[in-house]
């Protein structure tokens, strides 16, 4: 479901970012690196992407929003 | 490609490689600058590297290489100045089979990149000191952290680890021993507190960088909770050296208490901003004036020590070390020297960096969240003419206060900047409250 949103909304971008998040199930210390690589694709990290990273890492959303709103270089945005 | 795996195999490597090593002019007192341009691993095998390395795992027991490092009397370069072999030795004595050696890469202070240019420079410099520090405390893992903004030192890291892979300086049989480390790099984004080992920490474990309460110390309980050394990029960049030249050489350089030498980023109003290495006890005089002296000939009012919270110091004679300016309220920091002339306005050049400060402060203790944030509005008073007497004894006793409670270096030396201007230029302050309150009456 979440899968096929994601790819209706960002295309070849999510695409991109699958590929990119294969074989991170559970990895730890690799958030700081994927958030970078989502906002390079995206230009912001929207909401659905938080949702998809915590799924695959299996951290709450929460955690990951404290990354992104502690640094100006990530933009969090609601999804148009 | 052949791996090393003693120390004649290689001597015999470098007598082949040294040929087409570009010579560096070596300067009188340079210990680390000597080596700048080594990027690739054969001129740096050719100019002597991975020498210490190799006496260490051919020729010393992992306590006897702490022991050197001790008695060397090399002290932490990232801001504290806390010896480094005691640090080591914390790490050692810790009982767990797992254990991380972290080199600190992020340098924060956006004025200064000393830390970044070793890194870009003499990649296999901190590779080597690295592989050496996990033999010493028994690790075997060990994580560059180095801000994803610098993407030279990424790349140049990158093929450094690679090639010392090649020659068997990493993996599973370091220098043909049964010792084994690698080396993996995390790179996170700019940002001043991350530099406070625990905020680090905290970052490469998928979190915000905040710093943490001690004690537990990183030695006990670090990354992943396992004890974890974490030494700045230059302090590990004079690890090599000790080793393989022995710490006698390094104690006449510096001053009794701190070793060595130090690299100096002079910025501000000199002529000539960079980066000097200078014995440590050099005179703050003396370093202005290896930086070509204040620019345009001007005269000299202060200097800013020791990174953005670092005190102002006016005196040209005091001494460049840890102790001295500890003693003085303020610290040297990672060596950063900010000139003012004559023209600089003291009390806007502070209030400056405290607008910095509250930026970088991460918001988890309060008397560091909301203190500096005080402390800036009450400097903003001041200067707009604005604040009463009872304004400015706030100042001074919140800047004790937040001092004595902030739970990280940031919070505790961000105070710093205001007691040490009001300690030289208290009529700065005074001047402006006085016209307040005669407009008052």
């Amino acid at each position: 479901m979440l899968d096929e949103r994601l790819k209706k909304d960002h295309g070849k971008a999510f695409e991109a970012f699958e590929s990119f998040m294969v074989g991170r199930y559970k990895e730890k210390g690799s958030l700081m690196d994927i958030l970078s690589k989502a906002q390079e694709l995206f230009g912001c990290i929207p909401e659905g992407i938080v949702v998809y990273i915590s799924r695959v890492l299996v951290i709450p959303e929460s955690q990951i929003y404290g990354v992104i709103t502690f640094y100006p270089q990530f933009i969090a945005k609601e999804e148009a | 490609m052949v791996k090393i795996k003693s120390l004649k195999e290689l001597e015999e490597l470098r007598s082949e490689k040294s040929s087409s090593v570009k010579k560096i002019e070596a300067k009188e007192g340079q210990l680390i600058l000597n080596d700048l341009g080594q990027q690739t691993i054969d001129s740096y095998i050719g100019s002597g590297g991975y020498e210490g390395l190799g006496m260490a795992i051919h020729t010393m027991k992992d306590n006897n290489v702490i022991t050197i490092i001790k008695s060397s009397g090399l002290r932490g370069r990232g801001g504290s100045g806390f010896p480094t072999g005691s640090k080591w030795e914390a790490v050692a004595g810790a009982d767990d089979s797992v254990k991380y050696v972290i080199c600190n890469g992020n340098e924060g202070d956006p004025r200064i990149n000393s830390d970044e240019m070793i890194l870009r420079e003499m990649p296999h410099k901190i590779i080597e000191a690295m592989v050496i520090a996990g033999y010493a405390v028994g690790s075997h893992k060990g994580y560059i952290y180095l801000p994803s903004e610098s993407k030279e030192a990424v790349e140049n890291l990158k093929a450094a680890i690679c090639e010392a892979q090649e020659y068997g300086f990493l993996g599973e049989n370091v220098f043909g021993s049964d010792f084994r480390f690698s080396i993996e790099l995390f790179t996170g984004l700019a940002a001043f507190v991350a530099g406070e080992e625990t905020a680090m920490m905290a970052v490469m474990e998928d979190g915000r960088p905040m710093p943490e309460q001690r004690p537990l110390y990183p030695s006990k309980k670090g990354l992943w909770g396992h004890p974890t050394l974490i030494n700045n990029v230059e302090t590990l960049a004079n690890i090599p050296n000790i080793i393989a030249k022995g710490n006698e050489v390094f104690k006449s350089v510096g001053t009794s208490q701190s070793p060595e030498t130090m690299l100096f980023s002079l910025g501000g109003r000199v002529a000539e901003p960079g980066i000097y290495e200078l014995p440590l006890g050099t005179t703050l005089g003396q370093a202005i004036e290896a930086a070509g002296g204040v620019a345009e000939g001007k005269a000299f009012k202060a200097a800013q020590v020791g990174g953005p919270t670092g005190a102002f110091v006016v005196d040209l004679e005091v001494s460049l070390d840890f102790d001295t300016l500890e003693a003085l309220g303020g610290m040297l920091g990672s060596g950063s020297i900010h000139v003012l002339d004559e023209n600089d306005q003291i009390l806007e050049t502070a209030k400056f960096f405290m607008n910095y400060i509250v930026d970088s402060s991460c918001g988890k203790c309060s008397p560091c969240r909301e203190g500096t944030k005080r402390m800036e509005e009450l400097m903003g008073y001041i200067l707009d003419g604005e604040a009463t007497e009872t304004d400015y004894e706030d100042l001074k006793e919140m800047a004790e206060v937040i001092k004595e409670t902030s739970l990280c270096g940031l919070g505790q030396s961000a105070p710093d900047l205001v007691l040490s201007t009001i300690a030289h230029f208290e009529e700065e302050y005074t001047s402006r409250l006085k016209q307040e309150e005669a407009a008052e009456e």
